[in-house]
């Protein structure tokens, strides 16, 4: 029966001779591990198509959704962070193949005639490979991408002539937008992989037509195809997709944070594979120098590939061809070495600033994936972090707060979540990480402390009536015995305490509720003890215009109020200090009308300090 | 099928001319879509190029007159990209400086000349510096290292007090690796 139809079929299509063909084909010289190569690349041109498809039914190519469905494809769908990553790692396979298989050509001669246009297929395939990687670099959207690709289309610019031109085709207008991502699509998803089909089959089909280049010396007997070389092809291929499969688990495809031309990404470094090219850059000057880096340099050497079946002509042409692309290939990891080196060594500013930067983008890309976790509101991942109050807060102090205070955490010693670490380089004012929590309120009240640069030492009030305060009363406990500085030092406890529930921030929600009871002892202390009311307010206690209101200190709207203008009566403004008070915090809403802030950005910034944001619900319940 | 390929065709003239014509058609008909596509491709070229847009991007009080440079988003009214039009946004970064309270603020363009990272102001060693292959440039945005990877200085733009505080900057953003300040 089944013999019928294979017949029938074969009578129809003359199937049968062709799979004879191939399948029995003969090896000159007999199987071989050294033919495995060839396969393996072709495999892992089907791996990327095949994983290509896939996850091409679950992208959306626009601004606002090529990171949202490039992160639902990795973190929300089943299976689906293998599937990009078995895409990603297998096209740096493909690289490192590539390499491999051109090393075997240009050893063993194989472009010599009448092989000639097969190397040149070969070469052109490689150069669509790249540009494959380089346009599927950008599609997921993140900074990574999107500041690779703004470097690699700048440099598409600097082409002589034509460069503007073809900039402005490849981005679809003059910024990066819909378009670019459109076009980039459209040439990594299908014209790209056209044209590396065409080639591919014509370089398979020459090559067949060639046969491969059997050793000189061999005496064993040649064998078809099937199955012993078949084998082998097979056990190189699992052994390949066995490699890819485990980097895919154990190191997942990377997706930075959504692209945002507003937030600084100072760690944007291309794929490896181009790493070579972006040393290069930095060691051509001037005004040709990216030119000259960028484009002529890989073009001759691309040029001396394409030669090399004329130079091996000559005598010494083979062994020339050979120095010369072991030459290139030294060179190429030498400059990636060298960039590697300088990026990751830890040791010189630039590095340290780098993997700062680095370590600030993995933070980044945290959140937005918390924050897309809890649904993706529909103007995109981008404008989602841009009214997040831990990603914009954090922004927003670094613009407008970092000239002067710092924001991290002086008791840790290392710097944890890097959204919440600013540290700047000549700061002028207190840090204010943690503003109004009980640790920070009983630094304020240390005599130790609150002279120190964390908290006024920097600034004007060094010299106020505060520190004065905190010194000669609080620090002042010569009169007391052990027992008595005891309770001494649990009241001032007690005081602070208090004063920090008034921020009620979520933080301390907790334990706010369960030390009811000190808090309002410390109050009562505060206010019948330790006189606070004589300079500030506190509740229906004491008079504006001497200290700050410290009723609800450091609550939302506190500090709200606070950063619109410090200068108002509530803080900082008394008849004593009033030609002072310009020379503290500048107001960054004093005139409603022309504010230096708006009304969202201080929200932001408000909830930034108190730590107030929003987070998924089973990472609050893992806490 | 074959016999017909063994006589000689008895009407060379019109055979020629059947030649051409077909090959004519082939061409058309396959370049016809080609050329349509194309035509779509290159439709940005056709575009007029935006040229710089008159800002108001801070208020002398924003901005300290003690010579040292600071960042400021420059932020577009009424961004599009396509089909869409945006909220207002930031669309870049500027730094501003004030030598003195009576001198008009210098602006300079965040972009770095070089591939177009976002440079830095460092207040320690007070000078500018781009993250990505280390380019340097004083407070005035002249590059420090004689050969300098940056193909010119940062681009300084254009400043305007208007209504007596308000400072507007000419915004435009340039070519990067190129010699020359050329507006793209
Ligand atoms: S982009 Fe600034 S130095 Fe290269």
């Amino acid at each position: 029966m089944f013999r019928r139809i294979a017949d029938w079929l074969d009578d129809r299509t003359g199937c049968r001779k062709a799979v004879h063909e191939v399948l029995y084909r003969r090896i000159p010289g007999g199987a071989r591990w050294r033919y495995v190569w060839g396969t393996t690349l072709i495999f892992a041109v089907f791996v990327e198509f095949v994983t290509g498809l896939f996850l091409w039914m679950h992208y959306s190519p626009s601004t606002q959704t090529a990171w949202e469905s490039v992160y639902y494809i990795q973190y929300e769908m089943s299976g689906g962070s293998l599937l990009r990553g078995l895409h990603h790692y297998m096209a740096q396979a493909l690289m490192v193949l590539l390499a491999l298989h051109l090393m075997q050509v240009v050893i063993a001669g194989a472009y010599r005639a009448p092989r000639e246009v097969n190397h040149w297929t070969g070469l052109a395939l490689m150069a669509t490979l790249l540009v494959m990687g380089q346009t599927g670099y950008l599609l997921p959207w993140d900074q990574r991408g999107y500041h690779a690709t703004q470097v690699a289309t700048n440099i598409a610019g600097v082409t002589p002539v034509v460069g503007d031109q073809v900039k402005a085709i490849a981005i679809g207008g003059s910024e990066f937008g819909h378009h670019t991502l459109t076009r980039f699509f459209a040439l990594h998803a299908g014209l790209l992989p056209a044209l590396l089909l065409g080639l591919l089959m014509l370089h398979v089909a020459i090559g067949r037509r060639h046969g491969v280049t059997a050793p000189v010396e061999s005496k064993r007997p040649d064998t078809p195809y099937w199955p012993d070389q078949a084998l082998r092809d097979g056990i190189a291929c699992l052994a390949v997709l066995g490699t890819v499969g485990l980097l895919a688990t154990q190191w997942r495809a990377d997706l930075g944070p959504p692209s945002d031309p507003t937030v600084d990404f100072n760690s944007a470094r291309p794929e490896w594979y181009f790493l070579f090219l972006f040393q290069l850059l930095s060691y051509f000057k001037g005004a040709s120098g990216m030119f000259i880096a960028a484009q002529l340099i890989p073009g001759l050497l691309l040029l001396g590939m394409a030669l090399m079946p004329f130079v091996g002509r000559w005598k010494l042409g083979r062994s020339f061809n050979v120095v010369f692309l072991f030459a290139l290939l030294a060179s190429v990891a030498g400059l990636t070495g060298v960039a590697l080196y300088e990026d990751y060594n830890g040791k010189t500013d630039e590095s340290k600033q780098f993997l700062a930067h680095l370590a600030l983008g993995h933070d980044q890309a945290e959140r937005a994936r918390e924050l897309a976790s809890m649904g993706i509101p529909i103007e995109g991942a981008k404008q989602m972090l841009r009214d997040d109050p831990k990603a914009a807060g954090y922004q927003l102090f670094q613009f407008h707060c970092a000239a002067c205070h710092d924001h991290y955490d002086a008791q840790s010693e290392t710097i944890g979540d890097r959204l919440l670490h600013v540290q700047g380089d000549e700061p002028t004012a207190s840090n204010l990480y943690g503003f109004g929590s009980r640790q920070w309120v009983e630094g304020m009240l240390d005599p130790e402390k609150i002279a120190g640069p964390h908290y006024f030492g920097r600034t004007l009030l060094a010299e106020g009536e505060m520190v004065e305060w905190v010194k000669d009363y609080i620090g002042d406990v010569s009169d007391l015995d052990e027992s008595e500085k005891k309770t001494y030092a649990k009241q001032v406890k007690a005081v602070a305490w208090a004063l920090s529930a008034e921020a009620k921030l979520p933080y301390q929600r907790d334990i706010d509720q369960r030390d009811q009871a000190q808090i309002s002892v410390g109050n009562k202390l505060a206010i019948e003890e330790f006189g606070c009311i004589d300079c500030h307010k506190m509740g229906d206690q004491g008079d504006l215009g001497t200290g700050p209101d410290l009723t609800s200190y450091g609550s939302h709207d506190w500090l709200l109020e606070f950063l619109k203008n410090p200068h108002a009566e509530r803080f900082y403004y008394s008849k004593e200090n009033y030609d002072e008070v310009d020379r503290l915090m500048p107001a960054y809403a004093a005139h409603a009308d022309d504010p230096k802030l708006s009304d969202h950005q201080l929200h932001l910034l408000t909830r930034w300090l108190r730590q107030d944001w929003p987070m998924p619900v089973d990472l609050k319940a893992g806490e | 099928m074959s016999s017909s390929n063994e006589k000689p065709s008895p009407e060379p003239r019109r055979s020629f001319f059947t030649k051409l014509l077909a090959g004519l058609t082939g061409v058309v008909a396959l370049l016809g879509p080609v050329g349509a596509g194309i035509a779509v491709l290159l439709d940005p070229l056709g575009r007029k190029k935006t040229e710089g847009k008159w800002i108001r991007v801070a208020t002398l009080d924003a901005l300290p007159a003690d010579g040292k440079p600071y960042r400021f988003a420059v932020v577009d009214e009424a961004p599009t990209d396509k089909w869409n039009l945006y909220d207002p946004q930031p669309i870049g970064t500027l730094y501003l400086t004030r030598l003195d309270a009576k001198a008009t603020p210098t602006a300079i363009s965040a972009e770095c000349p070089h591939l177009g990272c976002t440079v830095d102001f460092q207040n320690s060693s007070g000078e500018f510096h781009c993250p990505c292959h280390s380019a340097d440039f004083d407070v005035h945005g002249v590059r420090t290292d004689e050969e300098s990877v940056s193909p010119r200085d940062l681009d300084s733009l254009e400043v305007e007090i208007r209504k007596g505080k308000e400072i507007w900057v000419d915004y435009r953003k340039f070519k990067a690796g190129v010699g020359d300040q050329v507006v793209v």
